[in-house]
């Protein structure tokens, strides 16, 4: 599915993505995990298109390295971006329709998108209730509902979700990552970065550790989980 | 009451409505003051001109020309003023619009000369309204056409998907670029609608001031004051603000000063700022608590 190879990339004259390689598998969750300031939303935006870098991103079999971020979007190659950044001054339902720029392109109507709505709503029932709302007006945890029932309403044959639980009560976190499951179920691999390493890596199947724009270690998360290096130093428990 | 004036104040507000609707959409899709907005004005009028007086096209067609001319203009405008310093400083955008203004009003002057001109008016003569008024037809076109070109253009924005996708480009960049919309395709639309409803009046306009190629300079101050009266970034606030500084304008220079027309609306500009700074209608959006 998605398949980087020595993917280097640089904000002026400072590196920050030292030759990274990295797979997705079809119906995989792959979770990304590294500190703050590691590269992890560098290398996503590296593979939306929104970063100047150089080695491979082969995706579907194409190398779409280079390539313009809305192009590589309609490719179905879908990114929820950190701090999710729903359209602040449109509606739930509108902000769900312009998430189907991605699957059916520019148009002046907006068409019949009652199938795409009902499938949403299904994942997200409580988007439904607020579907005349204006996006800024919803709470944190509605707004990543938003933000990834947004990016399904474009068919992604790849979602790239960058931190879903940045800034969300314990409780709505379970929610979404429930939900993140039952999307990766119904047939969307996921390569999920995260900073709750511990939910991440019960979610994935496989894990990369980055660590300064390396990848240090990477495996089955089961196996990442129970490594000693990764225990002490993303999920706080201490050797004695 | 005085009908005469308040159908001139009307019509002259539905112009600068369109000035400042024009100005509006622009700022909210890059978040910059167009200081040449009232440049294409003046470019759609000399527009209608060239198509009505110098090609002797029917003043209808002629206007519908120079609408559809100026939308390219629009495009362009954003190509070569807005587009190659999209990442730098708000202030070197604005000094580019500014200078954009410069080359629209040299560029007018060089094509068609700086001897004022007019164009036909869509209705000809008079009426009487109500047994004491003398108004203009053109007074009653303008306002026709303008109310329905606004409507038209905010129901394009409020009600359509490409409204959508014009809006969700102006709110969020990086986000529209993710969901696959090719942002400069829809920035290029926002300024071609705005040079579009804009140039529109310049046509309007012609046969009751006649054109000159300095006209936008004004035109700015009025319709940058009818954007912060009516609520900055508000489209029915622009069209609201534009209506109120035409009022003024007009009763203000028939009972107060013609000289001091523009002093007259900075005024009330000024007493907004201190007591209704958010304008008459606030932002949609607001930071959450």
């Amino acid at each position: 599915m998605l398949r980087v190879r020595n993917l280097t990339a640089s904000y002026g004259y400072n590196q920050v993505l030292h030759g990274i390689d990295l797979d997705v598998g079809q119906d995989e969750i792959v979770t990304l995990i590294g500190s703050n300031g590691a590269g992890k939303t560098t290398l996503l935006n590296s593979i939306s298109g929104h970063v100047k870098i150089t080695g491979e991103i082969q995706y579907q079999g194409v190398n779409i390295a280079g390539r313009s971020p809305h192009a590589i979007a309609r490719m179905g190659l879908l990114q929820v971006p950190e701090g999710r950044h729903v359209f602040p001054g449109l509606s739930v339902e509108e902000n769900l329709g312009v998430g189907t720029v991605a699957d059916r392109g520019l148009r002046i109507s907006r068409g019949d998108l009652s199938a795409d709505l009902d499938r949403v709503y299904q994942i997200f029932p409580r988007l439904k209730e607020r579907r005349s709302q204006l996006a800024w007006s919803l709470s944190g945890g509605e707004q990543q509902m938003l933000a990834i029932g947004r990016a399904l309403m474009g068919h992604p044959k790849l979602l790239m979700l960058d931190e879903p639980s940045m800034g969300l009560a314990p409780l709505i976190i379970e929610e979404v990552f429930e939900r993140i499951v039952e999307i990766n179920r119904l047939g969307t691999p996921v390569l999920l970065v995260e900073q709750n390493a511990t939910l991440a890596l019960k979610v994935s199947q496989r894990a990369y550790i980055l660590e300064r724009g390396r990848i240090k270690f990477s495996g089955p998360s089961q196996e990442v989980a129970n490594d000693e290096r990764v225990r002490e130093a993303y999920l706080g428990v201490t050797r004695r | 009451m005085n009908l005469q004036l308040l159908v001139s104040g009307i019509a002259m507000g539905f112009i600068y409505a369109m000035v400042s609707m024009g100005m509006v959409l622009i700022f909210r899709a890059v978040n910059i003051v167009n200081f040449a907005q009232g440049e294409f004005l003046m470019f759609g009028g000399y527009f209608c001109y060239m198509f009505n007086r110098q090609l002797h096209l029917p003043i209808v067609p002629s206007l519908i020309l120079a609408a559809l001319a100026m939308g390219v203009v629009g495009v362009i405008f954003m190509f070569t003023s807005y587009w190659p310093l999209r990442n730098a400083q708000i202030r070197a955008i604005v000094v580019s619009a500014m200078g954009a203004s410069i080359v629209f009003k040299e560029g007018a002057r060089l094509i068609w000369g700086s001897i004022p001109v007019t164009v036909d008016r869509v209705v000809k003569g008079t009426t009487l309204i109500a047994n004491t008024a003398v108004v203009q037809w053109q007074n009653i076109a303008i306002i026709g056409i303008s109310f329905a070109l606004i409507f038209f253009v905010y129901l394009l924005l409020e009600r359509t998907f490409i409204g959508n996708i014009m809006q969700a480009t102006a709110q969020d960049r990086y986000m529209a670029s993710l969901v696959g919309i090719p942002v400069v395709l829809s920035i290029a639309l926002t300024f071609a609608l705005s040079a579009f409803i804009t140039g529109v009046g310049g046509g309007l306009l012609a046969p009751l001031f006649f054109l000159n190629n300095t006209m936008g300079y004004t035109t700015n101050a009025k319709a940058f004051a009818a954007v912060v009266i009516g609520g900055f970034g508000s489209v029915p606030g622009a069209v609201i603000g534009g209506l109120l500084v035409g009022l003024i304008e007009a009763f203000g220079g028939a009972y107060i000063s013609t000289t001091y027309q523009l002093v007259i609306i900075y005024v009330v500009l000024v007493f907004f700022l201190m007591f209704r700074p958010q304008g008459i209608f606030g932002t949609r959006i607001q930071e959450k608590a």
